[in-house]
């Protein structure tokens, strides 16, 4: 198995779910904030999320053979759900550059709100078209709610963890600590729920199992991500114990536990595509 | 040139050559690994003991000669985003190459493998019935290649008459999905879809 299967596909998926991410769970703290400096910080996260959306666009195109074509793919709408989904990239990506150059200023904006709140909706609607684009008939590995709850899952880890690098490095930054361990754990019950789903049933009229490789395979890969994706949140859980009784060996906790529960995501994403087999011919 | 073009296969005839299949390559000059029609082999059986205590087999094997469908309800138009996927004037599915993106999608959602990934274009090909050889009054290629005449073409819903409906047995999928025209006469081993009994042999022959 190639290290990432559909790389493309993995990182498109993944960096525009902890986009949207770091975008709403970042919305929540700032409602909860009344502290100036954290304030300023989380706004701060607005451009590198949408920076972050962008090389997510970009990346998409790299599964795509005539890139240039691209502007006929919201064509379809009406019937096919890559169509809608790259028309609430669309959608995303105009509210997200409006938020974005709002929050490179330093005052607070009149119209933030209204921005990030339609970001958040958009953003949402994304990871919806996303998990639908994999909802196929003919595929029944990905026929379910698979996709829905794996997605889901990376938005909600992903950007709690993002967000919990921002907030730790400031004084009352435990204060968001039970607000971003539930999103954390919320993600983790979703991806945990979606990794059984996606170990492949091999049936006569799939694929010969020597083509998809062993179930056991399968499962330990799905096994290793969960791990990941599991010691992050964890790390996040016990760096806010330790963080109140003042411990400075913590500071870079919350980078490590995000770095591995991105790395916990990645793998559970190419092991999404690596699972994918198709009924018939 | 015919309203409803379909295809039949006769099972029963085709001795799994592949004739049909490097004929349609050489005519649409495909580059290596496009494949608008394919040759599977389905195979199984296992050893069984008789009640006098011997063994016995009961191995089987048979081909199933496939290219795209041109289904009444094609799944590869409902999901092209571009809809460079359509059905032409002729009835017959077909890609607009000024449209197509390339993300392979319709590939992905196909469980006949009729669109196939062309890498050298950076678009998806398929199966387009050899229409300009029908316009032509002509016969398809595969068609005409075939040592066996095991693949015939023709009107639908006559065909229909002749044979029947299409038949849900293994390796294809459930006709309901797409509603392929398809006609045909099942090897006399042909086991009922989604059988556990055999699988496709060979993987890397198609």
């Amino acid at each position: 198995m190639p290290l990432l299967h559909e790389w493309s596909l993995v990182l498109f998926t993944a960096l525009a779910q902890v986009a949207v991410g770091i975008v709403l769970v970042g919305e929540c703290l700032l409602h909860a904030a009344q502290d100036a400096a954290v304030r300023t910080n989380i706004r701060r996260q607005s451009p590198i999320a949408f920076a972050l959306f962008v090389v997510a666009v970009l990346i998409s195109l790299g599964h795509t053979g005539s890139p240039l074509n691209s502007f006929n793919t919201i064509r379809n709408i009406g019937s096919s759900w890559l169509s809608r989904e790259i028309g609430m990239l669309c959608l995303t990506g105009i509210v997200f550059l409006w938020l974005a150059f709002m929050r490179m200023k330093e005052q607070e904006q009149a119209q933030e709100k209204t921005a990030a709140g339609l970001v958040v909706v958009f953003g949402v609607l994304l990871v919806v078209t996303m998990s639908q684009v994999y909802r196929l008939p003919v595929a029944p590995v990905w026929d379910s709610c698979v996709s829905f709850l794996a997605f889901f899952g990376t938005m909600f880890i992903t950007g709690a963890l993002w967000q919990a690098v921002v907030v730790s490095k400031s004084e009352d930054g435990e204060k968001f600590g039970t607000l971003l361990l539930v999103m954390a754990f919320v993600g983790l019950i979703l991806a945990a729920a979606s990794a059984p789903l996606g170990v492949p049933v091999v049936s006569a009229d799939m694929k010969p199992a020597t083509v998809l490789g062993p179930a056991s395979f399968v499962a330990s890969k799905l096994a290793l991500r969960m791990v990941l994706t599991g010691l992050g949140v964890g790390i996040l859980a016990l760096t806010l114990v330790r963080a109140t009784q003042n411990c400075r060996k913590c500071a870079y906790a919350p980078l490590l536990a995000f770095i591995l529960a991105l790395t916990g995501e990645l793998l559970g994403r190419s092991m999404f595509y690596f699972a994918y087999a198709r009924i018939g011919m | 040139m015919l309203k409803q073009p379909a295809f039949f296969i006769d099972m029963s005839s085709c001795s799994g050559c592949k004739t049909c299949m490097v004929s349609c390559m050489d005519k649409n000059d495909l580059p290596i690994g496009v494949k608008w029609r394919r040759v599977t082999e389905f195979t199984g059986g296992e050893w069984m003991q008789r009640p006098d205590g011997t063994f016995g087999q009961n191995v089987f094997a048979y081909y199933v000669s496939m290219s795209c469908n041109h289904c009444d309800d094609p799944i590869c138009v409902k999901v092209c985003p571009t809809t460079a996927m359509h059905r032409n004037e002729h009835n017959i599915v077909t890609v607009d190459h000024n449209k197509c993106v390339g993300c392979r999608y319709c590939e992905m959602n196909c469980p006949y493998s009729a669109p196939q990934f062309n890498a050298e274009l950076g678009k998806m090909t398929k199966c387009d019935f050899c229409y300009d050889k029908q316009l032509k009054g002509e016969t398809p290629t595969c068609v005409a290649a075939c040592p066996m005449r095991a693949i015939k073409f023709g009107e639908f819903e006559e065909l229909k008459k002749m044979y029947g409906e299409s038949q849900y047995i293994a390796p294809l999928p459930n006709p309901a999905l797409t509603k392929p025209r398809l006609t045909m006469i099942p090897s006399r081993n042909a086991k009922p879809g989604g059988s556990t009994e055999g699988m496709q042999s060979n993987p890397e022959e198609v």
